[in-house]
């Protein structure tokens, strides 16, 4: 691809506002708070040196983020201790049964669980699922710009939340239950 | 069916319903899909209920670490970073 020469400050100005977003999406990828600077910090430096290649007009959120994760992947991921991967089939049963328990139908245990434990829930999260849904359901991004920013098709981008939202409904109901903020089911 | 008029999108069943309204509450559906499923959420007190479970749910992760901002000492260090990189081409 060949570089194109833009004017001066045009990366600062289209780039830096996204550094919040970065930083949290490095946070919930990286793990800790050190990890997720370095990552945020060679981030922007790459994204700097291929200014060039940025198409004006495009989403130059999505495309921090392609860099962000790229990064993470190749130099981060390695050294961050994995959750146990997941196997799909482990994860299926919870697809085939919606997560509604009966004694909390409408979910109103969700308020009562701390952010600690949503976080720590999320990061819990196989790397695949955690990615789609850091990326739509805390920070925001279209379905569509998820899939630009992790090079997938849409379709995967759906069935990788579904899944990822189930799972961590799960995961959030067991820890209600447990709290005692809800009463598990009768038939569970 | 007996309730179906003229122009008005053919209702669907729960299950097609219950895998949809993760993507009906994300504003992810076409206008003709969307409006599917809301007439069917509007006569279904189980798909209600599950739209609500899944609003809560969504709600609930929107909310959380939504005020963690990128720390003032890295964005210096990157903008300092940045102003020594365009020094150096």
């Amino acid at each position: 691809m060949t570089d194109v020469v833009r004017e001066p400050g045009s990366f600062e100005r289209e780039a830096l506002p996204h550094l919040d977003t970065l930083y949290r999406v490095a946070l919930r990828l990286g793990g800790d708070e050190s990890r997720a600077e370095d990552l945020v910090q060679e981030t922007m430096l790459k994204a700097f040196r291929a200014w060039g290649q940025f198409r004006p007009g495009t989403n130059a959120r999505a495309w921090l983020i392609t860099i962000l994760r790229n990064t993470f992947i190749n130099e981060y991921r390695r050294q961050r201790r994995e959750p146990v991967p997941v196997d799909i089939d482990v994860v299926e049963p919870y697809i085939a049964r919606p997560a509604g328990p009966d004694t909390d139908p409408e979910g109103s245990f969700f308020s009562k669980i701390v952010d600690a434990k949503v976080l720590e829930a999320v990061d819990h999260l196989p790397p695949e699922f955690r990615e789609a849904l850091v990326l739509s359901d805390m920070e925001g991004l279209s379905y569509a710009e998820i899939a630009e920013s992790l090079q997938v098709p849409i379709g995967t981008v759906k069935s990788r939340l579904f899944r990822a939202r189930r799972l961590l409904q799960h995961q959030l109901y067991d820890h209600a239950v447990e709290m005692g903020y809800i009463k598990a089911r009768e038939d569970r | 069916m007996s309730d179906e008029l003229d122009g008005v999108p053919a209702e669907i069943d729960c299950a097609e319903a219950l895998v949809q309204l993760q993507d009906y509450l994300k504003r992810e559906l076409t206008a003709d899909t969307a409006e599917r499923i809301r007439l069917h959420v509007q006569r279904c007190g189980h798909c209600f209920g599950q739209l609500r479970f899944e609003e809560q749910f969504l709600q609930l992760l929107h909310t959380r670490g939504a005020d963690v901002r990128c720390p003032d000492a890295l964005r210096l260090r990157i903008t300092d970073a940045l102003r020594t990189e365009a020094a150096d081409n």
